[in-house]
């Protein structure tokens, strides 16, 4: 039976063509730096990241079904989801923390790519690819966060969006096209959920196509210099290499799994709130942006205005081009000592300026005695003075 | 009519020039309904510029006019005004208007009666009464408005 419709839909468009070439590709031979050791494990990042994406569009398209995108009725709809609607908790919650893991994986896939030089020649393009997926994602992210329409997500969105106003020239004509109006009102609920829930997936669908197309013609990096010639197909096949499928497969499968259970565990145990009702007459106190803009949010603390945010801006833009400004031919981290420190100090100094945005304008207690953390994230001891 | 192209021996003939003008032609429409698109695209996602309304009294969230016998001595309250935001302020019963949207990054200021003066609770700028920036990364000041009370209602010109 099964022999027979294979020769019918051979007989109809090449059928066998498509097997044997989807064949190759599942069977491809990895190098030896993709399969051995428990390093392997980090080249799983990526995937765990497009898994998530498929999980963010079921989890999604099943949230829209009961989603109202409109200021009048979104936070009661949300409200809906999570208290009446059988599962809509564990949908929402799920939502946003595997928003949140992906954006967590697909910086950490991004820190691998760049300690291990996998951007170079002949892999540029990719990563520039790779580099717009991650302004996807945060995009994504960004206009995800305003839907529930709570305190929280209005402000945010204000500050966030503001902030793109300072630029001079396009800043004000930005602001109006996000806005939809004269502030965050309907109209930027409407314009942020088409382009959430429409324009984004398709968006990135279509990158991520291109992105494994390319990583599939250049293959898979190795620690080499650029301008030694890297193993053949055929060569790897010669000297044993493994193939993906089941060997790379099977360690994707048990991070992918992980993560699911860290998400599953995280919507149960630590569940995103509802806050008040959008209040535009009233800003709460010490607003601030999801964790990965929370360095950017601190920044431009220190450096406001238009200034900052075009620095923060060239920082993407050095990311983007990243594979053209470092041309060395090395690509082992350990023969590249000065770009993986720079690495590291960017990262280091990012979760510094994260961690002075989480504790900023709050009251905290170390060791008996209480600190207010002021807005550029100094501390204040103010335990002494104050008797409420 | 010949010519030979440097680069290459084709040669562009009369016929073949005609025979490429239906790809122009077709070309050029769809690049100007592209253009036409982006236009229409762009004009759609603008919001149209007829929500400046007239109004000039101040309302509550719900579009009810907020009565100055609302607002006690020593004290704000935040309403709405045409499409703006606007904090009104009782000092000893003269009534102080200005922009509630911070000029910083559009946080809705407070009346603080405590020190006197207006802060922002997103990254702490102050400002006095006259609208003034007092402290903190603001880069200009509150703007101020006239106050009239007519039949209790707050009216700003």
């Amino acid at each position: 039976m099964l022999k027979f419709i294979d020769n019918w839909l051979n007989e109809r468009f090449r059928w066998n063509d498509f097997k044997s070439a989807f064949k190759k590709q599942l069977y491809k031979p990895l190098p030896k730096n993709i399969t051995d050791g428990a390093g392997s494990y980090l080249h799983t990042f990526g995937t765990v990241a497009m898994a998530l994406f498929g999980l963010q569009a079921i989890t999604g398209f099943l949230l829209l079904m009961y989603y109202k995108p409109s200021a009048k009725e979104a936070y009661e709809s949300v409200q809906y989801i999570m208290y009446d609607v059988n599962f809509g908790w564990l949908m929402r919650q799920m939502h946003a923390w595997c928003a949140n893991l992906m954006v967590f994986f697909v910086i950490l896939h991004m820190a691998k790519v760049f300690f291990y030089g996998a951007y170079k020649k002949p892999r540029e393009l990719n990563w520039f690819v790779g580099v717009i997926i991650f302004s996807i994602v945060l995009t994504f992210a960004f206009t995800g966060y305003l839907l529930p329409w709570d305190q929280l997500a209005y402000w945010a969105t204000i500050v966030g969006t503001k902030a793109i106003a300072t630029l001079p020239l396009i800043g004000d004509f930005t602001l109006k096209l996000l806005w939809g109006g004269e502030t965050v009102g309907d109209a930027t609920i409407g314009r942020f959920f088409a382009i959430h829930v429409f324009l984004l997936p398709a968006i990135l669908a279509l990158l991520i196509i291109i992105h494994l197309t390319l990583m599939r013609i250049s293959g898979n990096s190795s620690p080499i210099r650029t301008d030694e010639k890297e193993k053949t197909v055929e060569e790897l096949k010669a000297e044993g290499a493994l193939p993906f499928y089941p060997h790379h497969v099977m360690k994707e499968s048990i991070v992918i799994y992980l993560t699911l259970g860290i998400a599953l565990t995280l919507s149960v145990f630590y569940p995103f709130t509802l806050q008040e009702k959008a209040n535009p007459f009233v800003t709460p106190e010490g607003i601030r942006p999801d964790w990965y803009f929370l360095s950017i949010f601190q920044f431009i603390k220190y450096v406001p205005g238009a200034l900052g945010i075009v620095l923060v801006n060239l920082v993407g833009v050095f990311l983007l081009l990243l594979p053209f400004i470092d041309r060395s031919p090395e690509r082992d981290p350990k023969k590249r000592p000065l770009v993986v420190r720079l690495g590291i100090a960017f990262i280091v100094i990012n979760i510094f300026l994260g961690v002075l945005g989480a504790i900023s304008e709050r009251n905290i207690t170390i060791f008996g005695k209480t600190y207010h953390i002021d807005i550029k994230g100094i501390p204040h001891r103010i335990d002494k003075d104050i008797t409420k | 009519l010949e010519i030979n192209l440097q680069n290459n021996n084709e040669k562009i003939t009369r016929r073949s020039f005609f025979s490429k003008i239906p790809e122009i032609a077709l070309l050029t429409s769809v690049l100007s309904i592209l253009g036409g698109f982006f236009w229409t695209i762009l004009g759609f996602m603008i919001p149209s510029s007829k929500s400046a309304m007239a109004s000039t009294t101040l309302l509550d969230i719900d579009g009810n006019s907020i009565q100055a016998d609302k607002i006690p001595n020593n004290s704000g309250t935040v309403g709405i005004v045409g499409s703006k935001n606007i904090l009104v302020i009782n000092r000893e019963g003269k009534f102080i208007a200005m922009s509630a949207v911070c000029t910083h990054l559009g946080c809705i200021v407070k009346w603080n009666k405590d020190t006197g003066d207006i802060r922002c609770p997103c990254h702490g700028g102050t400002y006095d009464l006259s609208g003034k920036v007092i402290g903190g990364p603001p880069p200009a000041n509150l703007k101020l408005y006239d106050v009239k009370i007519v039949d209790g209602n707050i009216i700003l010109s």
